[in-house]
């Protein structure tokens, strides 16, 4: 398939700088090349798979599926077998449905501007990285650095969410449906993050502005150094030593059992 | 040596079969050497679970859908993954499992501070307060099953470097282990150098021997050598060869130097002999073995009054040691309260039943000296707590009137350590805090200097060996994407916001 020849060459060039450009390379090859009417995602994907650079499969191929979901418009589905990783796999979505079922790498839904993505699995870093718009739902854990930057759009985490979730984010809102690790929230600046259960040690260090809700236990040092936006804590945890905060504000609630 | 493990009889879960968790069941608590006996020798003091224990153990966990434990824990280990296979049996299993997210598992489940991570978190404290499963001793439990088997080493495949780059990485603490381990199974070339003529850093000169036997510590290194990384002792890098012969020969470096650099008190009388940084007195006697003197090389001043300043983990291990000297009393001296220590409570609970006494709210103000210019007394000043500070531990402030003299004639002082200067002043734009611990990137641990990354206590001051094997991790990760970067983009520390 010449779509794949493409795609080998595609590889063997250099990973560019910034996320856009290499998702417009991606774009203009799948742009320009013809493709059965019923190729599916799985059906590319296995393709892929089977090519002879298979290794490098999991540095940019998630640009290169993400880019054919884009040209045909469709919802589809892809399940990822065991020890294979994609990266950017929903980079840059802008509507339909993409359900997955497998481990994902690096920056699920990364730029994603509309859309949903379906996740029954496990989720590595940066996912929903400079979100934009859409919506994210993993039915598994989520590893570190959820949500930076993030812009717009929604994520839930029906299990555990690993450290520095919501980093540097700036809008949209993580729904945890676990617990979070350390560092929840770190340097926000706003939106909104709700975790169901307990967050651990430094919830929203530098934080700026935005939401953090915490309904269970809490981990130490949280505040750090905030200087803005609004964190609500379950009453439980009000005796727990303070940190340093340089504004923002700080608030012990009751929280109905759900 | 193949074992038959009849998981039946030990209690636990036949394979197949659904757990039916004991969570109500007491927690096990872990044999240990008698107080009276063990303050006579330098052997561990807890001495482990038994399979039935471990096995009792695994049973109270809930194997929750979502952990807890999980999330508190710093490198994020699928413990009820782990635990789940201890109580069906499976324990060389469960090490395995242990060892993709710990370098150092028997190492960890010895020394981690778990009651402040993932036994705090735990869910079973809601119901049984101060009950969780005991996470850290079935770790230590899994992984010390292995290392007794499999010849004393868990051998890795040889893995062949299937990369071009080259990683040097100096210092050979958990930090330096674990990110040389990581690194060498991405398939780089690793070579670690260590300044001392053993490998370990504070793993084997400064956590004594009845806290984390040494040929254990070992054992986890041969470990990492198995995974092919090839480690260089008796080497300082700035000093043996200059760093800048590092920076040509290797892709990539990651400083892991410590903290080993002692802060002392600065008040009268302190060059006095017999006082001792904590660093010193330690090394001494672990590394250099100094309680067995005259078999081993190195003396040490066996005490009559020893007194220890500070209550870390550091003053906690040399009034542990003091007593083993046969010190007739050695205590703390603290600044603040029991409440503040940073010691871990187990440690604090097993010095006391050894005889060491805690003074709290007291510090020292003057060493006073005999005729021949060694210490003899201490004069103490009573202090008392006032406001909290910025983190939010209440500061201790001087009560008028209040100082008297006690006896030493042995005084360590613990009362931090910070990292060495040697690196940071062999490179001129390595950004630092506090003089010398190294700013780096909090997501690429990238320092201010190109190819240099760095982790453990040299980036955070003293702290813990789970967070030095996080920061590795992480660092390793960030490492590996730089070097196959074809343009090595380089993320340094916002240096502006120092903290
Ligand atoms: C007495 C004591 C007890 C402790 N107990 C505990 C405990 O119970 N639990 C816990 O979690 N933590 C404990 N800690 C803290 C913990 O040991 C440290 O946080 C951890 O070891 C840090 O790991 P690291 O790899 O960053 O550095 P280190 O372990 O300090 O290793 C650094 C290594 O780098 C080497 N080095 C330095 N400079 C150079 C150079 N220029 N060239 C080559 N090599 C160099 C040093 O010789 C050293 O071997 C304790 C610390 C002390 C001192
Ligand atoms: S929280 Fe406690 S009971 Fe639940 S999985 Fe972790 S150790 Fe087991």
């Amino acid at each position: 398939m010449k779509l794949l020849d493409s795609f080998v060459n595609y590889l063997g060039q250099p990973v560019e700088e910034e996320h856009g450009k290499e998702f417009a390379k991606a774009l203009d090859i799948v742009g320009a090349s013809e493709f059965p009417a019923d190729l599916t995602l799985q059906k590319l994907f296995e393709e892929l798979l089977s090519e002879k650079e298979a290794h490098r499969f999991s540095v940019k191929s998630g640009f290169f599926l993400s880019a054919f979901l884009r040209k045909t418009g469709k919802s589809d589905a892809l399940e990822i077998p065991a020890g294979v990783t994609v990266h950017y796999l929903g980079a840059f979505l802008s509507g339909g449905e993409l359900k997955v079922k497998g481990e994902c790498g690096d920056y699920l839904g990364a730029f994603a501007e509309g859309g949903t993505i379906l996740v029954e699995g496990t989720v590595k870093d940066y996912a929903g990285f400079s979100m934009k718009g859409g919506k994210i739902q993993v039915r598994g854990v989520v590893q570190n650095h959820a949500a930076m930057n993030m812009e717009s759009g929604e994520i839930v985490i029906e299990k555990n969410c690993y450290d520095f979730c919501g980093n540097s984010m700036n809008g949209g809102k993580i729904e945890i449906r676990g617990n979070a690790g350390y560092s929840l929230g770190y340097r926000m600046k706003g939106g909104e993050i709700e975790v169901r259960d307990l967050a651990w040690d430094l919830i929203g260090e530098e934080m700026k502005g935005g939401k953090i809700t915490v309904k269970g236990h809490i981990g130490k040092e949280f505040g750090l150094n905030m200087s803005g936006g609004e964190i609500f804590l379950n009453e439980a945890n009000k005796d727990l030593p303070r940190s340093k905060t340089k504004g923002g504000t700080i608030n012990f609630v009751s929280f109905k059992k759900s | 040596m193949t074992d038959k493990i009849d998981i039946v009889a030990l209690g636990g879960v036949e394979p197949g079969k659904p757990k039916k968790a004991r969570p109500k069941e007491p927690r096990r608590e872990i044999a240990c050497q008698d107080a009276k006996a063990r303050i006579r020798n330098f052997s561990e003091v807890a001495l482990g679970y038994k399979p039935e224990d471990a096995v009792y153990e695994a049973m109270r966990c809930l194997e929750c859908p979502r952990p807890r434990c999980v999330v508190a824990c710093p490198v994020h280990i699928d413990i009820p993954s782990f635990v789940g296979l201890i109580s069906r049996g499976e324990f060389s299993e469960a090490a395995k499992d242990l060892r993709k997210y710990n370098t150092l598992p028997a190492v960890c489940g010895r020394v981690c501070p778990q009651e402040n991570l993932c036994e705090a978190a735990c869910v079973l404290n809601d119901t049984n307060p101060g009950n969780p499963v005991a996470v850290g001793r079935l770790e230590r439990f899994a992984a010390d099953w292995v290392l007794a088997r499999e010849n004393g080493t868990v051998r890795q495949a040889a893995v062949e470097p299937t990369t071009p780059f080259k990683v040097a990485v100096v210092g050979s603490g958990p930090s330096g282990l674990t990110c040389a381990a990581e690194l060498a199974k991405l398939g780089h070339t690793v070579h670690l150098f260590e300044a001392l003529h053993k490998p370990g850093g504070v793993m084997m000169y400064g956590i004594p021997e009845f806290r984390l036997p040494k040929a254990m510590v070992q054992k986890e290194i041969n470990y990492v050598r198995s995974l092919g990384v090839v480690v260089e002792t008796n080497c300082i890098v700035g000093k043996t060869f200059p760093i800048k012969e590092v920076m040509n020969e290797y892709d990539a470096i990651y400083v892991a130097s410590g903290a080993g650099y002692p802060n002392m008190m600065r008040i009268p009388g302190e060059n006095l002999g017999g006082i001792y940084s904590a660093n010193e007195f330690l090394t001494r006697v672990n590394l250099m073995r100094a309680y067995d003197f005259p078999k081993a090389g190195t003396p040490v001043k066996k005490p009559k009054n020893g007194i220890v300043v500070g209550a870390g983990f550091t003053a906690f291990d040399v009034v542990r040691i003091m007593l083993r000297l046969g010190a007739e009393k050695a205590g703390i001296v603290y600044r603040r309260t029991r409440k503040e220590m940073p010691g871990r409570g187990e440690e604090i609970e097993h010095s006391e039943e050894e005889g060491a006494f805690i003074q709290e709210l007291r510090n020292p103000v003057r060493f006073i000296g005999d005729e021949r210019g060694f210490v003899k007394q201490i004069e103490l000043q009573k202090m008392e707590l006032g406001e909290p500070d910025a983190s939010g531990r209440r500061k201790p402030v001087p009560v008028e009137g209040g100082n008297y003299i006690i006896d030493a004639d042995l005084v360590v002082v613990a009362i931090g350590q910070s990292p060495n200067v040697l690196i940071p002043s062999s490179l001129p734009n390595l950004s630092t805090r506090w003089g010398s611990v190294i700013n780096v990137n909090r997501e690429s641990y990238m320092s201010t200097v190109p190819k240099v990354f760095a982790g453990g206590d040299a980036i955070t001051g003293a702290a813990t060996v789970i967070l030095a094997i996080r920061a590795a991790k992480e660092a390793a990760r960030a490492m590996d994407a730089y070097l196959h970067d074809p343009k090595r983009k380089w993320f340094p520390p916002e240096v502006s916001e120092k903290k």
